[in-house]
């Protein structure tokens, strides 16, 4: 089912803009075609970095909301499931930083505190939920774009150039920004690798 | 090199084993509804009510009105009739005529806010009191830690009589005058007086929810020579008024206040009033249980312990 859409372009003769009819898919095909194939990626995307049942619904739902609104430019661009998974990970770190500035790194060990402290399984499940509130917290202290690249190469697995499709950048300049970002985590959470590291990193 | 490999292999390992693929059901159904939702959205587009207006708008779109419609918003009409609009809206704002649907609006879009702005809190404090008939109001203090976290201090006669932790997984109670604890699958299990004022006031969420659910606004007034306004919301089902204070800097609200019908605020129609305290610093000792005074308590916090070691 095609529809058309008008769009600018300039006409050779007198250098004006102009309305040109192009066929471009409908609502229902942008779905069916882009958004429904990625649907669980999407999902799993979110749920790694947010990590919350209620905030992970609400990232998605953010989520969905910017993919809808610049469908347009999705369409066109020429890795469309990279940049969907990437405006993913976004909502997911920006709603990460959303509550980190809420929530400080005391509060979330006092509430693991806060909960039945007489349960020998508990302390397994807090002490994972320490980690895991570490690597998130420095992750949503890294710069967006570099928080982007590290978690499409080492979350989703995606490769290189398609982590710069989705940036607009070279190929060169998305793996600069995972080094980078990779080496800012592995500095912020030295206290949480092997003893061997640490001592590297002195 | 073989140094920063190394690093760079552990640190991938790391974060893969922190935020490792453990998507629970129910937060994936959750998800996948959001998908449905749009899915529907998609394929049955929300059409309004067919009102004159509508209909009016489809008559002036239809392809024999448009040379009509071309000419009526051409630019130099356009250009005259805002002119003219300006105009008449300083003569309005000037002698002082007050719109209706303007006001209607105004206080629609703050009440909207205040919910968005409840929804979106990350944690607040409140404290709700409940006037009883001749005897000690019953006090709460209600904390919303985390979405799903609150803690719940009953107080009594100015102690600490229950204590209640409200998370996901259930409800904790610890009842220090009779020296119990007691754990609850979810509040439905939970019987007793004490709990109903609690329904609603769980997280900032329900809390919005009920007031988009149960309250409808009667209206929006700014408090003279103040940054406060207020909101007057009525709920026909138990005859009851809500009067919500906001700071209109913040547009959060500053207090609660439920009447009864045709009541004043500050008198003794209250039938519950809750001040609200935003953000505010959180001390380490918020976390362990306060010790009643009144029993001579002995129980001990997680801090005596440490210190005892």
């Amino acid at each position: 089912m095609l529809a058309s859409q008008e769009t600018a372009s300039r006409c050779g003769e007198c250098g004006w803009a102009r309305a040109v009819e192009v066929p471009v898919p409908d609502d229902r095909t942008f779905y069916e075609d882009l958004i429904a194939p990625l649907e669980s990626q999407m999902i799993r995307s979110i749920w790694r970095v947010v990590r919350h049942p209620e905030l992970a619904e609400d990232a998605l739902q953010d989520a969905l909301a910017i993919i809808w609104r610049k469908r347009d430019l999705i369409r066109r661009h020429p890795n469309p499931r990279a940049l969907i998974l990437k405006i993913c990970l976004n909502a997911a770190c920006d709603l990460l930083r959303k509550r980190n500035r809420f929530f400080s790194r005391e509060i979330a060990l006092q509430s693991a505190i806060g909960q039945d402290i007489s349960d020998p399984s508990e302390i397994g499940r807090r002490e994972r939920k320490w980690l895991e509130n570490e690597v998130l917290m420095a992750i949503a202290r890294l710069p967006k774009k570099q928080a982007a690249a590290v978690l499409m190469r080492l979350v989703q697995d995606q490769p290189y150039d398609a982590i710069a499709a989705a940036l607009g950048c070279s190929e060169v300049t998305a793996r600069i920004q995972v080094s980078r970002g990779r080496a800012r985590l592995s500095r912020w959470l030295a206290h949480l690798r092997p003893g061997s590291l640490k001592e590297e990193s002195r | 090199m073989k140094k920063e490999k190394h690093v760079a292999v552990d640190i991938n390992r790391l974060l893969k084993d922190a935020l490792k693929d453990d998507l629970p059901i129910e937060a994936e159904r959750r998800m996948k509804m959001r998908f449905a939702e749009l899915r529907t959205k998609i394929e049955k587009p929300e059409k309004g009510p067919e009102t004159g207006a509508a209909r009016f708008w489809q008559k002036l779109i239809a392809p024999e009105a448009r040379p009509w419609v071309r000419r009526i918003f051409s630019r130099t009409v356009l250009a005259y009739s805002s002119v003219f609009m300006l105009a008449v809206g300083g003569f309005l704002q000037a002698t002082g005529h007050r719109s209706a649907l303007a006001e209607s609006l105004t206080s629609l879009r703050t009440s909207v806010s205040v919910v968005n702005n409840l929804r979106h809190s990350g944690f607040m404090d409140c404290r709700m009191r409940i006037p009883a008939a001749g005897g000690a109001p019953s006090e709460f203090h209600i904390r919303w830690l985390q979405p799903n976290m609150t803690r719940v201090d009953v107080r009594r006669a100015s102690d600490v009589s229950k204590t209640l932790w409200i998370t996901h997984d259930g409800i904790v109670i610890a009842d220090y005058l009779n020296s119990t604890t007691q754990k609850f699958e979810g509040l439905d299990q939970a019987q007793g007086p004490i709990f109903q004022p609690m329904r609603g006031f769980l997280t900032p969420m329900e809390m919005a929810d009920s007031l988009d659910q149960k309250w409808r606004l009667r209206g929006f007034e700014q408090i003279p020579g103040t940054d406060q306004g207020k909101l007057m919301f009525i709920n026909h089902e138990i005859e009851s008024t809500l009067c919500i204070n906001i700071d209109l800097d913040t547009l959060l609200p500053t207090s609660l206040v439920r009447l009864r019908p045709n009541a004043i605020e500050g008198s003794s129609e209250e039938v519950m009033r809750i001040d609200f305290g935003w953000n505010e610093a959180v001390s380490p000792s918020l976390m362990t249980p306060e010790t009643p005074r009144k029993n001579g308590g002995s129980q001990k916090t997680v801090d005596d312990n440490k210190k005892e070691e």
